[in-house]
């Protein structure tokens, strides 16, 4: 029992170190004017899009006996915010760890330090510090985690809509999780959990079509109020216009993004073909647990699983923050996995089994995976991150030509 | 089935190194060389046979034959090579000592060539580092590692080692008594060792001396030199990343302590006490921390593929350190060094730099 404990102390230890470092290494300790300018949305002016944010900054300066609305506040807003973030990961990830089986526990903390190698650098860096898509992960973590324990379980419909008001966004971005769960659960069965799952799309459409479509109805008059707060909250006075314009007014930005779809077509293909190591034996997972499902429930279940993130899709068409959308579907299939082990379902567990190498080279593999992680992030929006940003500028250059530096 | 099974696993695992290799390589190349880098190309053996010059005289030759632009796009194009060379020679010596590990069956060979792979693949790529001496002291070094696993040409081993001191007086302790440790495994070849002893010291004896004539240069032995803020921020930085090191430290150590070799042992342990004061407070930190880090993992490695009894306390180790579960091996500290490369020059890296910054901000230093 002593030696368990142990060992779970260690792995905490190792979680805490490599986060340390990789958050220390990454903050720059300053707030980009976006994730400022959004402090600025609440719900003073109505029910509008992505204010359930705003509306907590604001509501917490009414609380707290000091004036936050400035920037150097917002920065330590964010970093205690992001802190607290990582907390919530590091419970969880101790959650599967503590719920799976002895024999794949090994595995559940290579899961664990793996997410952390995406999250930790994502979140920390300049350009993601503070991102509304942090607090949609938070959402959507505390509804897997209801689902895990079995305990307040009816509060995935709250939590699913909270990720909407932070951020309409989260419908495709990371309500999957929740839902994906559910529907595994349903169909493991359960017949409650069918209710959950329709309860909690519905309540998240219903907000998504409302922000979509009738929240802008008072843009022109809350625009100068709007407009005041968010140079209060942002170094030196500089908002970011174009977020108040699309959420405020619902201007359509479409069309300045022209280029960044091009950017888009070069480094989606680049990340792609770098990651095969990553996605190959994930792919290869999937395909056998769906041929060992033995009833109809269970392909379903599995299939739901696999295709999750797909939801993402339409995202992947339509708009450009490639770096964000790849970065939630990593998280999607991460939780998924951790998922699995701590619900110990045999056969998804003993299919892991078969895809992982063998012998000393199933740990250097997920060596591996880390290593490639830390090459890869920290993921930003437009462009994916660094490594591709460098592809597609050299690509563009001597090949597309789509765009000048 | 197998062996097809088992070439199918190895071949995966460098291809995973290689992309590895790729990737890093990708993500942090600088594209420049920086002035500091730039001015030991501009010493050469004209004036006479001064210390650092052969770089300078060997890329200044090749610009003869073949001129790419001028004299700097000659240098940016042979430094490129060089770094290609490097990861090149890198990838191969790791190779090697995967076969050599094989034959004699040790399983932890993998993981031990994963250790130093992190450490030898992130470093020549920055800015700061590319087009380095360095660089070349660790082809040399690399190319001569390669020949004694080969076992053939090993007479060309005191010859690199000369053409080493050329490139950088410095590779006399920040590379040589590696090598010498590596040299003498063998009994056989004693008198290699001899004579990679005996020719670097007197290569280095001499363009000391021709220096001193010549020009005026740095005192390579010359410790403590600077002084002011930048000493302290070395000293911090030094300290700390030792600090950081620790788990790997205390690995290495009990890794090592079984040998009974104590000439070795000194001259190793005289070497890390050089890198670390001379170039880790004087001149560089970054790269002194990549020498420590190299030293120890080659040392690691060595002893691994070399004995019987190295191969055991690995595994021990790795037992005891890691957090192993369910009596199995986990190797995250193996990984662990590249949480804080690639190193950079005048500081060791951007977390320790950050770290220092934050501490020196809180305390209102």
């Amino acid at each position: 029992m002593n030696q368990e404990k142990k060992r779970q102390q260690q792995f905490i230890f190792a979680t805490l170190l490599l986060t340390g470092i990789l958050f220390v290494a990454n903050y720059a300790g300053v707030v980009n004017k976006y994730n400022a300018t959004i402090l600025s949305l609440n719900y003073n002016y109505g029910f509008i899009c992505r204010g359930l944010i705003g509306t907590l900054y604001h509501g917490l300066d009414v609380i707290l006996p000091m004036d936050l609305l400035n920037y150097n506040m917002v920065i330590r807003f964010y970093f205690v915010t992001t802190l607290l973030f990582f907390a919530l990961m590091l419970y969880f990830g101790v959650s599967c760890y503590k719920d799976s089986t002895a024999e794949s526990r090994n595995r559940v903390v290579f899961l664990v330090l793996l997410l952390f190698c995406v999250i930790a650098p994502s979140f920390s860096a300049e350009y993601n510090f503070g991102r509304i898509d942090m607090f949609m992960i938070i959402c959507s973590i505390l509804g897997v985690l209801c689902i895990l324990k079995r305990k307040l379980e009816f509060l995935v419909v709250p939590l699913g809509m909270a990720g909407v008001m932070f951020h309409e966004g989260y419908v495709l971005m990371y309500l999957n999780i929740i839902l994906v769960l559910l529907f595994y659960r349903w169909m493991s069965g359960e017949k409650k959990y069918a209710f959950l799952f329709g309860a909690t799309l519905l309540g998240a459409s219903v907000l998504f079509l409302y922000f979509h479509f009738f929240s802008f109805s008072e843009g022109e008059d809350i625009l100068r109020e709007v407009t005041l707060n968010a140079r209060r909250l942002c170094d030196k006075g500089t908002y970011h216009i174009s977020l108040v314009q699309a959420e405020i007014l619902g201007v359509d930005l479409g069309e300045t993004e022209v280029i960044y779809h091009l950017r888009n077509l070069i480094e989606f293909p680049c990340f792609v073909i770098f990651t095969i190591p990553l996605w190959f034996p994930l792919v290869r997972f999937f395909i056998k647990l769906l041929k060992r499902g033995r009833t109809i429930q269970d392909k379903l279940k599995y299939l739901a699983l696999a295709v999750g993130s797909f939801t993402l899709l339409p995202d992947f068409l339509f708009k450009v923050d490639y770096g964000r959308w790849i970065l939630a579907m990593i998280v999607y299939y991460i939780v998924v996995l951790l998922f699995i082990h701590g619900q110990k379902d045999e056969l998804a567990l003993k299919c892991l089994n078969e895809v992982e190498p063998k012998g000393s080279y199933r740990y250097l593999y997920w060596i591996f995976a880390m290593g490639y992680m830390l090459c890869l992030t920290p993921f930003a929006d437009v462009s994916i991150d660094i490594l591709m940003g460098r592809t597609s500028g050299i690509l563009n250059k001597y090949i597309f030509h789509f765009w000048i530096e | 089935m197998d062996i097809k099974e088992s070439k199918k696993k190895e071949l995966l695992f460098f291809l995973c190194i290689i992309a590895f290799g790729f990737l890093y390589d990708w993500k942090w190349f600088g594209s420049r060389i920086s002035e500091e880098n730039l001015a030991y190309y501009t010493i050469n053996y004209k004036a006479g046979f001064c210390p650092g010059g052969f770089m300078g005289t060997f890329i200044g030759a090749l610009h003869r034959i073949h001129p790419l632009g001028d004299y700097m796009m000659s240098v940016y194009f042979w430094a490129k090579v060089g770094l290609f060379l490097y990861l090149f020679l890198g990838i191969l010596f790791l190779w090697m000592v995967y076969q050599k590990g094989k034959e004699k069956g040790y399983k932890d060979v993998p993981a031990a060539i994963l250790g130093m792979c992190v450490v030898l693949i992130p470093m020549f790529q920055l800015e700061s580092n590319f087009g380095s001496m360095d660089m070349y002291l660790m082809i040399v070094t690399l190319l001569s590692f390669i020949l004694l696993l080969w076992e053939r040409f090993e007479w060309l081993v005191p010859l690199l080692a000369v053409i080493g001191v050329c490139i950088h007086p410095a590779f006399i302790y920040r590379l040589l008594p590696l090598l010498c440790y590596f040299i003498l495994q063998k009994k056989d070849r004693f008198k290699i060792g001899v004579a990679t002893v005996v020719g670097s010291v007197a290569v280095f004896i001499v363009s000391q001396i021709k220096a001193s004539v010549l020009m005026e240069h740095r005192d390579y032995f010359y410790l403590f030199c600077l002084d002011g803020n930048d000493q302290k921020l070395r000293i911090i930085n030094m300290v700390l990343f030792v600090f950081f090191m620790l788990p790997l430290i205390s690995m290495g150590c009990s890794i090592l302590k079984r040998k009974n070799e104590k000439v070795f042992r000194f001259l190793i342990c005289a070497s890390v006490v050089l890198v670390f004061f001379d170039v880790g407070l004087k001149n560089n930190p970054g790269l002194a921390a990549y020498y420590l880090l190299v030293q120890g993992s080659f040392l690691v490695l060595m002893e691994v593929i070399l004995t019987e009894e190295g191969a055991f306390s690995f595994r021990k180790s790795m037992k005891l350190h890691a957090w192993a579960l369910e009596g199995k091996q986990n190797y995250f500290w193996l990984i662990y060094p590249l949480l804080f490369m690639p190193f950079k020059t005048h500081s060791i890296c951007i977390f320790l730099d950050k770290l220092i910054r934050l501490f020196t901000g809180a305390l209102g230093v």
